[in-house]
């Protein structure tokens, strides 16, 4: 902090022939109508120009008639762009130098898809809705039979008998998911650290779900992963952001019975894809959210996994709601895996903080993972 | 709404426009910009505008019972009242569940369970931001520097958009006065349309592209990588937090004058300092100033010797680490700040007791080696404190720490692009002073169609080669 000196002159700028300082002979100064002009030109001659980003950030949107009205409104702008040319410059540039850029962001796009329409830097709204900010959904007040106690499912018993891991071959775990499965993979490294030889890689693909396979596809990925990987297990978080529409041959709304029997056929799907190879898998349920409407929701999410991974031979469900629960109510604070008070979620109510994916890690996922690859150890 | 958004570009310009047409009546245009801002900050959580217009309720009521206090021991006991109920509701909403959690762990030492429950609050955008502002207002309302303004101009001073959710922290003082002279303004678009594309480039593009390309991974897990990304991630996160946050004050101090508002400098090349005390006059000055005129001067400055100075230094700091977050490491970047801060002052005046041979008249010549060694020992103390400000926990900070001396090996995260836009980040600070304002005259000079065309164009280059989705900013809910 500056301390005993005078602040800069910051607040003290010139304001124009009403003020009583003179405009500086350099700048020159425009009335309101024409800084508005020049605005509004710029911004309908940039939307033209990335009329391309517009439309995917629009056809991003949760089904509804935010998007219809979005995509209706794009879709003329995209013609004017096609028609003037004014779009190439944008692609050009993706071209050019996005590469240069790109590589490293982390870009969420299935497999086979091209990426660069995807360049929407204009909207991150989309990852703030996606983040499971959405309107309410049924709040289903379903019987909470997914969440009682431990690990369960079936278990892998036509699996055969696992391998044990080795220094030189050690045990090869996928983490996969929403940007929920984030802290889960370092807490995994370090947890296993000492006790089992496993190489943990952690993909959080952000704003992803099983609800938009139009945005992020996840079957197929995991197919493409799972194929050149070949891990001896994949652990699963996801669904913060699949509380919205889906649309198989038409939209499904989210609050028609159907809804959930689509979303269970997905969720078998996935888990095909991630078992094809011969991974098993621990399916991570959902903890308690803040917000009640979407805990509601995501509740009703966390019993299609667990009915899903049951039912599937080699998945197991790790059920989170109790565990990450004060007396079955949300808690920002919880005692961690070190017996301190931690703060266990972040401000938005939704995600893990490290010390909260600790206690997760700790409490249930190290023992299942133990339990089946170090069963002597 | 976040301000690189479609949403927001579309937001922005209905109220632009509809703040000139209304600039004309000054009442509506008040209730309308007011509306606005309520709306602004209603797409977050309706909820939260509630505390809003009862802290601006409050603030107002206990301003003109300031104002009406006919002695100065009552009105400086309202002052106190006042901002202590400002710091209360900061308090409950932000640091009640640290507070309660650092204490169960303190008293399960002594083997003592803790009294307190744990609630669950959600934490308001901006709070930190609008209590601030209200503080100004009232505390010069009782330094008598200041006339309580009217129920409607105060409403929109601690709503007006632009500057709700993350800064900069706009005095009272600066911002009441020119409600009234708005009307019949031209503005300096140069600088504005500037700021904003310069802010909107810094955020989009340059933080999002640090933040994925290295900083939240080798933050996330620092144990999985080698020295080498470990040092270039920390680089890298003081280039990320210093394009994040000043690109998002950038646009905000870009909208508010193409409003007709002038909003203090935020920001001012803070990489390029030589000392601490010099990076704190130009990194967040707004919060600089602000601490330092209701935090620092009131606890006695520097006019009361030389431990009491040290003793303010470390107060101001800690709190103002205190500010940005409630977490024990925030406490700790406060406490290294505030201690650099008083060795520096203290190694300052030892060396000016020194009898030193100088030439009279002139300000001693410093060779550019000295120069040098003061911009990386000051650089490199930021860095520190910046793995603290972005670790989520001791552990984190510890391991990176440990690891840059401990951990050789390949570094696949540390690319030609990531070392290319930290160093332009930083490169950019030493340019002559002035650089930018040239290049903002240059583009006012252009004709309104060119001016257009190369915003547009701005735009463009901007989303090409931003990433499809934008890092979460770093400052809201602070």
């Amino acid at each position: 902090m500056s301390t005993d000196t005078e602040p800069r002159a910051a607040a003290a700028r010139p304001r124009g022939p009403s003020g009583e300082e003179e405009t500086p002979p350099t700048r020159r100064w425009l009335s309101p109508a024409q800084a508005v002009a020049v605005l509004l030109a710029a911004l309908l001659l940039g939307a033209v120009m990335n009329a391309s980003s517009l439309a995917a950030t629009a056809e991003r949107q949760p089904f509804g008639w935010q998007r219809s009205v979005a995509v209706a409104v794009v879709g003329p702008v995209e013609a004017l762009a096609e028609v003037t040319g004014l779009g190439r410059v944008h692609a050009w540039l993706v071209e050019g130098l996005g590469g240069w850029f790109r590589p490293a962001i982390r870009e969420p796009a299935a497999p086979g898809e091209p990426t660069g329409t995807q360049a929407a830097g204009g909207d991150p709204a989309e990852a703030a809705t996606a983040e499971g900010e959405q309107d309410a959904t049924a709040e289903g007040e379903q019987d909470a039979t997914a969440n009682d106690g431990a690990t369960r499912g079936s278990e892998t018993d036509d699996a055969g008998p696992r391998r044990s891991p080795t220094e030189e071959d050690p045990l090869a775990v996928w983490v996969a998911g929403d940007s929920l499965v984030e802290p889960l993979g370092a807490a995994l490294s370090s947890a296993l650290e000492g006790r089992l030889p496993a190489e943990v890689a952690a993909e959080p693909q952000y704003s992803t779900g099983l609800a938009r396979p139009d945005y992020f596809d996840w079957p197929a990925h995991a197919g493409a992963t799972v194929g050149e990987d070949d891990p001896d297990l994949v652990v699963v978080m996801l669904g913060g952001n699949d509380d919205q529409d889906m649309r198989g041959d038409e939209v499904i709304h989210r609050r028609d019975d159907e809804w959930l029997e689509e979303y269970r056929g997905r969720v078998d799907d996935f888990l095909d894809a991630l078992t094809a190879q011969g991974a098993e898998v621990l399916w991570v349920g959902l903890p308690v959210m803040q917000d009640a409407t979407f805990d509601g929701a995501m509740r009703e999410l966390d019993e299609v996994y667990a009915a899903g991974a049951e039912d599937h031979p080699r998945a197991t469900y790790v059920p989170t709601r109790d565990l990450l629960a004060d007396d079955g109510g949300y808690a920002t604070y919880l005692e961690g895996a070190d017996g301190g008070v931690e703060r266990m979620r972040r401000d938005d109510g939704i995600h893990l903080t490290p010390d909260g994916g600790r206690l997760l890690v700790e409490a249930l996922l190290a023992q299942a993972i133990l339990e089946r690859w170090a069963p002597d150890g | 709404m976040l301000f690189p958004t479609v949403q927001y570009a579309i937001f922005f310009a209905i109220v632009l426009v509809a703040s000139w047409l209304l600039t004309p009546q000054p009442v509506r245009w008040k209730l309308f910009m007011l509306g606005a801002s309520y709306v602004f900050y209603a797409a977050w959580d309706p909820r939260f505008l509630l505390l809003l217009a009862g802290v601006t309720v409050f603030n107002q009521v206990m301003a003109l019972r300031i104002a009406a206090a006919d002695d100065d021991d009552r009105r400086r006991a309202l002052v106190r009242w006042t901002v202590a109920g400002d710091l209360a509701v900061l308090g409950w909403f932000k640091y009640y569940g640290f507070f309660v959690a650092s204490m169960a762990n303190l008293l399960a030492r002594f083997g003592v369970s803790q009294p307190f429950p744990l609630l669950e609050i959600v934490l308001p955008v901006g709070i930190s931001f609008f209590t601030f502002q209200a503080i100004s207002y009232v505390v010069d309302i009782g330094r008598g520097k200041l006339e309580p303004a009217s129920h409607l101009d105060v409403a929109v001073f601690l709503a007006f958009f632009p500057q709700l959710v993350a800064g900069p922290i706009v005095r009272a003082r600066e911002f009441l006065p020119q409600l009234a002279t708005r009307a019949g303004q031209v503005l300096d678009t140069g600088r504005a349309f500037g700021l904003i594309t310069a802010g909107l480039f810094k955020k989009v593009v340059v933080a999002s592209f640090l933040a994925s390309a290295i900083v939240d991974e080798v933050f996330a897990n620092p144990s999985a990588y080698s020295s080498g990304e470990i040092l270039v991630a920390v680089y890298g996160y003081a280039a990320q937090i210093y394009t994040d946050f000043s690109g998002y004050t950038d646009i905000a101090i870009g909208c508010a004058m193409l409003l007709g508002f002038t909003f203090p400098d935020n920001f001012n090349r803070p990489y390029a300092a030589t000392t601490l005390r010099d990076f704190w006059r130009r990194w967040h000055m707004t919060l600089s100033r602000w601490l330092r005129d209701y935090l620092y001067i009131p606890l006695g400055g520097s006019a009361h010797g030389r431990a009491r100075t040290y003793r303010n230094l470390m107060l101001t700091m800690l709190l103002g680490g205190l500010w940005h977050g409630a977490a024990w490491t925030f406490v700790a970047w406060g406490a290294l700040h505030g201690g650099w801060l008083a060795l520096e002052r203290y190694l300052e005046e030892r060396r000016q007791a020194r009898p030193a041979p100088r030439r009279p008249g002139l300000a001693p010549l410093e060779p550019w080696w000295i120069e040098t060694r003061r911009w990386l020992v000051t650089f490199h103390v930021v860095c520190l404190g910046w793995v603290f400000f972005r670790a989520e926990s001791f552990d984190v900070a510890t391991t990176m720490l440990t690891r840059l001396a401990t951990a050789p090996g390949p570094a696949p995260l540390v690319t030609v692009p990531v070392l290319a836009v930290i160093v332009a980040t930083i490169a950019v600070q030493f340019l002559p002073e002035g650089t930018g304002e040239a290049i903002q005259a240059q583009f006012s000079r252009l004709p309104l169609a060119g001016q257009a065309l190369a915003l547009a164009g701005a735009l463009v280059v901007i989303d090409a080669l931003g990433p499809p989705g934008v890092a979460p900013f770093i400052y809201f809910q602070f």
